[in-house]
């Protein structure tokens, strides 16, 4: 046996138990987080996906009835308003939002004074909750005590403003809520990238007599397309789950004109009892959310192995 | 000389209209951004008087 045999054949010395619960402690501290993670999402998902596909109806029974929950909420015209209700009023919020978010993020981009408050009174929207927003903006939009009644006490007897009383229009009083309280989280973004872009970029195109619109159409906004995307994927989310600022401020109504599939879900399980269906709209929901996040976390993965290909 | 004095004059000239310019442009910014504190605090003038009111 040779001495290189020796060496092969003793064992390694067995590690101490500290110095292996050391090891092991990211897994001790972090794993109640992820079974609960684990039980809540995924676990709640999956009755909440057998529930749908149950006769369950005041209390869960486990019934198999297949699709017919699913073939009932296609079938009913108030679904059908809420998720069309949902996609246009994603689109203008989302739109809208970033609209005046990139406007806002441009103007405090302009060297301004007093930028710190600024950036406070469009930011601070977003720490009101949605109860709240709501809430206000329903007494704004009241035609005997909101907006309205103040301008025809001014003297302009024909405005109008009461959006939020009218089937047509209460879908906008919406929209332009969800923007007000969402566009300086847009703001936030945006301005946080165009503080990020290489000044040597924009010095470069001043050099070449640049204005400053096309510095901006030009180097600044297709550095920050990344942020575009990510904004928009946050605010789809947000739009998706619209609950309690349409419970607050118009209640769905008038009628239900401004019933989202969040308030329907709400309507089908906890007045209605009928958890069934109500099962199959959030499932419906959050296939909707899965629309949007699965290819994005996919583009994401993507875009990083292209980078660390690259680099 | 006359060349001298009208380089001059064109100079100021230049620069009172990129004065000018420059004055406009800082007043729509900052005009812009009062008209959207305005619409931001709005609602939270609204809740801070409502929260003085008597029930």
């Amino acid at each position: 046996m040779s001495n290189h045999d020796l060496i092969l054949s003793v064992p390694a010395p067995a590690r101490p138990w500290r110095q292996r619960l050391g090891s092991a402690m990211p897994l001790l501290v972090l794993g109640p987080s992820l079974v609960a993670s684990f039980v809540y999402v995924f676990v709640f998902t999956g009755w909440t996906l057998y529930i749908s596909l149950s006769n369950s109806s005041l209390l869960p029974t486990y019934g198999f009835v297949g699709l017919d929950n699913y073939a009932s909420l296609w079938a009913n015209r108030r679904w059908n308003i809420a998720y069309n209700n949902l996609f246009f009023f994603s689109g203008f919020y989302i739109v809208g939002s970033m609209a005046v978010g990139l406007l806002l993020a441009i103007l405090i981009d302009q060297r301004v004074r007093g930028e710190a408050v600024w950036r406070t009174i469009f930011l601070y929207p977003l720490a009101v909750s949605f109860i709240v927003t709501g809430t206000v903006w329903s007494w704004l939009y009241n035609p005997t005590d909101g907006i309205q009644a103040m301008v025809r006490g001014l003297g302009w007897t024909n405005f109008s403003f009461a959006l939020a009383s009218d089937r047509h229009y209460a879908i906008y009083a919406v929209i332009i809520t969800g923007v007000w309280q969402a566009s300086g989280f847009a703001m936030a973004l945006f301005l946080a990238g165009l503080r990020s872009v290489d000044q040597d970029l924009v010095k470069a195109a001043q050099i070449d007599g640049a204005s400053t619109f096309r510095i901006y159409r030009k180097v600044l906004l297709p550095t920050i397309a990344p942020i575009f995307l990510a904004v928009a994927v946050i605010q789809i989310q947000f739009a998706i789950k619209t609950f309690d600022l349409v419970a607050a401020l118009t209640k769905g109504g008038p009628g239900i004109s401004t019933t989202f599939p969040a308030i329907y879900v709400y309507d089908l399980m906890f007045q209605r009892g009928q958890i069934g269906e109500g099962a199959a709209a959030a499932i419906m929901m959050l296939a909707a959310v899965a629309v949007v996040l699965v290819p994005y976390s996919f583009w994401v993965v993507w875009r990083r192995r292209k980078e660390a290909g690259h680099g | 000389m006359a060349d001298v004095s009208l380089d001059q004059s064109l100079d100021r000239r230049a620069a009172a209209v990129a004065s000018r310019r420059h004055f406009l442009t800082r007043f729509a910014i900052y005009g812009l951004l009062v008209v959207f504190a305005a619409i931001y605090l709005v609602p939270l003038l609204v809740v801070v008087l409502n929260s003085f009111r008597d029930q």
